[in-house]
C-alpha cells in the first residue's frame, strides 16, 4: 500500500499517465515545511523555485547559517516553507547544523512545529545523502524526499530507479531540477497531499549509538544496490582534470594569486569609463540645479551637500557592482571551496584551518554575513578568532576610500604589461588586510584563543558555468543595498555634515576656507588634528575620519561635501584631482603620496561599521560577554590602523615619497 | 524664494536628517542588545539522536 500510494506521486516517463492521486490535504492552518539536506545539495535553490523569493544560493558548502521562510499557495492552501542550513546528519557538528536538529526536533523558540520534512538530495551524491534521508525518515514523520539535480547524472555514469528507490525507501519521492524548476510543480502537488500520506515503516527495536549508524550504512549499502546503476568503470571526469591543476600544491596557490589579481585590476580598468560617465552626469545635474535657483542657502546644501556628498559615493557603483560580479562568479563555478582547500596550509600555521577561509573571502564583499558565516566552523575557538579578523578583510563600503585615494596619489603607470600600478596597488590593499587578518588569527590563537586546530574536512563541489540569473540576483541585490545606503544614511549624514561645515558664519564675506575652518566641523577638526597630525593628514581629513565611522564610504562623501564638488571634468574624478591639487596655509600640498598611503592603511585595519559591531555582539554571546568581544575587535583593530597608518607614513617619508602626487 | 523660506527649507532637512540619523541609531542599539544569541557548538556526540 505504501509503495503504491508513493509510486503514484513520483514522476513517471513520457507516456505513462499518472493514476487519479489522492485528493489534497487542505489544513485550516497553513502547512509548514522544512527542507533539510546536506550542505550544497540545492535546498536553497529549491527553496526559491518554490516560494519564488530570491535568497542567496552559491556553489559551495554553509551558505545558509539561519533559518529562512517563505511561502506559497496551493490548491486553495497556504504552504509555509522553511529553508535550514545544511547538515550530514541530525548529530550537529557546527552552531548552523544545531539550529537545523533544533527545528527538526520542534525545539527552536519561535518556530511552530513542522507538518512535512523535504529531504533534499543530491542525486549524483545519493549514498551520502540518503544517511540524512533515513535519519528524517525515522522520526516517522511525514517526510517527502526530493532527488535534486537529475540533470547531472548522465554526465557522472548514473542511473537512477526512482520507483525502486520509492520501494526501497518507502517514502515518496519526487525527482527535481531546481536551478530549472523541473519537477517543482509535483512537488507542490506531493507536499500538499503528504500529510495524508502513508509513513514510512520505522524500524522497530532501534539502539542509540555506533550500532545505529552500522545498520543505517547497511540499509544504504541496499538501496543503493536495489536502485542505482552505474555505467561501466569510473573514468576520471572533467571536475578531477580541473581540480589536478587548481589543486595542486605549486599550481593551486599561483592560479589563487592570478585570479585575484585579475579582479582587481578589472576593478580599475573596466568600471572607470562608466564611472567617467556616472561623474559627468552628476556634474550635469549640479550645474542644472546651480542654473535653475537663486543662491542661497538651499542650493548650497542641494549642490555641495546633497549631489556633491551622496553622488560622490554613487560613483563607485560600476565598481560595487563589479566586485559583487567577481565574487559571484568565484562562488557560483565551485571555486570557492577549492581556494579553501589551497589556501587550507597556508592559514593552519596561524591557528585557522580553510572553513574560516570561506567567511574570510565572503569578508571582501561585506563583513556581516562573513561573520554569520562562521556558524559553520565547528570549534568554539577557531570561530570566535575567525570573527574577530574577518573585518580586516577590505570589504565592499572600503572600495570607495580605496579607488579614491588610488586614483588621486598613485599614478596609472603600466606594470607588467596588462597591468597598472593602481591595480597592483589595490590588489596589496587586500592582500595587507588579509595578511593582518592571519597574523591577527595567530596572535589570537596563542593567547585568548588557544587551543588544536581541527583538520579540514570539506566538499568539493562540482565545477558549474555560474547562472547568468543567480548573478544578476546577487549584483543587484548587493547594488541595490549600496545605493539604498547612499541614499538614507549617506544622505543623512550628508545633509548633518554640510551644516556643521556651514555654520556658524560669523564672517559673511570671508573666504570659502576661512568659513569652513571657522564652522563646527573646522572647531571639531582642530580637536581631532592632533590625532591625525603624526600620520601626516590635516583636519579634514580628521573629521571625515571621524564622520566615517558611521559608515566607511562617508569619508568620501564628507571629504566631497568639504572640498564643495558639485562637476565633474569627464576625465578622472573631480574629487580626486582637487586633493591631489589641495595646498594647506603655507601654500605647500595639502597631502603627500607618505600620507596617502598611510591613511590606505588606516582604512585597511580600521572597524568603521556599527553593523559589524552589532553582528559581533550577538554572534558571540551577546549581552555584555558579546559587546566584551566587539569592545575588543573595535579597540585592537583601531590601535593597528593608527599604528600602522603611521609607519606606513614615515616609511614614506623616509623613501622619499614626502612630496605631491 | 525668500530667506526666510530658505532658512525654513533647510532647516526642516537637517532637522530631518539628525532625527534619521539619531533614531537608526537608536534602533540598532536595542536591535544588538535585544536579540538572543545562538547556540553554541554542541559536545559532537551522538548524544542528541540518543534524545529520540
Amino acid at each position: 500500500m505504501t509503495a503504491l500510494a508513493t509510486r503514484d506521486m513520483a514522476w513517471r516517463p513520457a507516456g505513462h499517465a499518472a493514476p487519479p492521486a489522492a485528493p489534497p490535504v487542505v489544513p485550516a492552518q497553513p502547512l509548514r515545511v522544512a527542507l533539510v539536506g546536506n550542505p550544497n545539495c540545492g535546498k536553497s535553490t529549491l527553496f526559491n523555485a518554490l516560494t519564488g523569493r530570491r535568497e542567496k544560493v552559491a556553489n559551495f558548502p554553509g551558505v545558509t547559517v539561519e533559518r529562512v521562510e517563505g511561502r506559497y499557495e496551493h490548491g486553495g492552501a497556504t504552504v509555509m516553507v522553511l529553508d535550514l542550513p545544511g547538515t550530514y546528519s541530525l548529530s550537529p557538528d557546527a552552531p548552523d547544523e544545531a539550529l537545523t536538529l533544533d527545528v527538526v526536533h520542534g525545539r527552536h523558540a519561535g518556530t511552530a512545529a513542522v507538518d512535512v520534512f523535504v529531504v533534499v538530495l543530491d542525486a549524483e551524491n545519493l549514498e551520502r545523502n540518503l544517511y540524512l534521508a533515513t535519519e528524517v525518515l525515522e522520526l516517522g514523520r511525514p517526510t517527502v524526499i526530493v532527488l535534486n539535480r537529475m540533470d547531472r547524472l548522465a554526465a557522472a555514469g548514473m542511473k537512477i530507479d526512482v520507483f525502486e528507490l520509492i520501494d526501497a525507501l518507502g517514502a515518496v519521492v519526487v525527482p527535481t531540477v531546481a536551478s530549472t524548476r523541473a519537477g517543482i510543480d509535483r512537488l507542490r502537488h506531493v507536499i500538499a497531499r503528504a500529510p495524508g500520506l502513508p509513513l514510512a515503516p520505522v524500524p522497530p527495536a532501534r539502539v542509540a549509538g555506533a550500532g545505529d549508524a552500522e545498520r543505517r550504512y547497511g540499509n544504504i549499502a541496499a538501496v543503493m544496490r536495489r536502485a542505482v546503476t552505474r555505467d561501466g568503470a569510473a573514468r576520471p571526469r572533467l571536475s578531477d582534470r580541473v581540480d589536478a591543476v587548481l589543486l595542486h600544491r605549486v599550481w593551486g596557490p599561483v592560479v589563487f594569486v592570478a585570479v585575484m589579481a585579475i579582479a582587481f585590476q578589472a576593478l580599475f580598468t573596466v568600471a572607470a569609463p562608466v564611472a567617467a560617465l556616472l561623474q559627468s552626469a552628476l556634474g550635469a545635474v549640479a550645474s542644472v540645479v546651480r542654473a535653475a535657483m537663486p543662491a542661497g542657502e538651499l542650493r548650497s546644501l542641494l549642490v555641495d551637500g546633497v549631489i556633491g556628498g551622496v553622488g560622490s559615493v554613487i560613483v563607485f557603483v560600476p565598481q560595487i557592482a563589479l566586485l559583487f560580479l567577481c565574487i559571484g562568479v568565484l562562488e557560483d563555478s565551485g571555486y570557492l571551496s577549492r581556494a579553501a582547500f589551497v589556501m587550507d596550509r597556508f592559514v593552519r600555521p596561524f591557528g585557522l584551518q580553510g572553513k574560516s577561509f570561506i567567511p574570510l573571502l565572503s569578508g571582501f564583499a561585506c563583513a556581516v554575513p562573513a561573520i554569520l558565516a562562521t556558524r559553520t566552523i565547528p570549534q568554539t575557538r577557531e570561530r570566535l578568532a575567525t570573527i574577530m579578523v574577518v573585518p580586516l578583510m577590505s570589504c565592499s563600503a572600503r572600495l570607495p576610500v580605496y579607488a579614491l585615494l588610488i586614483a588621486a596619489f598613485v599614478p596609472p603607470a603600466t606594470v607588467a604589461g596588462a597591468f597598472t600600478l593602481q591595480g597592483v596597488a589595490l590588489l596589496a590593499m587586500y592582500l595587507l588586510g588579509t595578511v593582518a587578518a592571519l597574523a591577527s588569527a595567530a596572535v589570537f590563537r596563542r593567547t585568548l584563543l588557544r587551543g588544536a586546530t581541527r583538520a579540514l574536512i570539506l566538499e568539493m563541489p562540482p565545477y558549474a558555468v555560474p547562472t547568468p540569473r543567480v548573478l544578476f540576483a546577487t549584483v543587484s541585490q548587493r547594488v541595490g543595498v549600496f545605493v539604498r545606503r547612499a541614499g538614507t544614511v549617506i544622505f543623512a549624514i550628508s545633509v548633518l555634515l554640510w551644516a556643521l561645515g556651514r555654520y556658524p558664519r560669523p564672517h559673511e564675506h570671508a573666504a570659502p576656507e576661512v568659513q569652513l575652518a571657522e564652522s563646527s566641523l573646522g572647531r571639531v577638526g582642530r580637536a581631532v588634528e592632533p590625532a591625525v597630525r603624526p600620520l601626516g593628514l590635516d583636519w579634514k581629513v580628521g573629521v571625515a575620519m571621524v564622520a566615517s565611522f558611521a559608515a566607511r564610504e562617508v569619508f568620501v562623501s564628507t571629504m566631497a561635501t568639504m572640498y564643495g564638488v558639485e562637476s565633474g571634468d569627464g576625465a578622472r574624478p573631480a574629487l580626486a584631482a582637487r586633493l591631489r591639487a589641495a595646498k594647506d596655509a603655507a601654500g605647500r600640498p595639502a597631502y603627500t603620496i607618505a600620507a596617502a598611503l598611510g591613511l590606505l592603511a588606516f582604512y585597511v585595519f580600521a572597524l568603521m561599521c556599527t553593523s559589524t559591531l552589532a553582528v559581533t555582539v550577538r554572534e558571540t554571546g551577546g549581552g555584555w560577554r558579546g559587546a566584551g568581544w566587539a569592545a575588543l575587535q573595535f579597540s585592537y583593530m583601531l590601535a593597528l590602523a593608527w599604528g600602522c597608518g603611521f609607519l606606513v607614513y614615515r616609511a614614506g617619508l623616509a623613501l622619499g615619497l614626502g612630496v605631491a602626487a | 524664494m525668500t530667506p526666510w523660506l530658505d532658512a525654513l527649507a533647510v532647516g526642516v532637512a537637517v532637522g530631518g536628517a539628525l532625527l534619521y540619523v539619531l533614531v537608526r541609531g537608536l534602533r540598532r542599539v536595542r536591535a544588538t542588545f535585544r536579540r538572543a544569541a545562538p547556540r553554541g557548538p554542541s559536545c559532537g556526540c551522538d548524544c542528541a539522536a540518543s534524545e529520540r
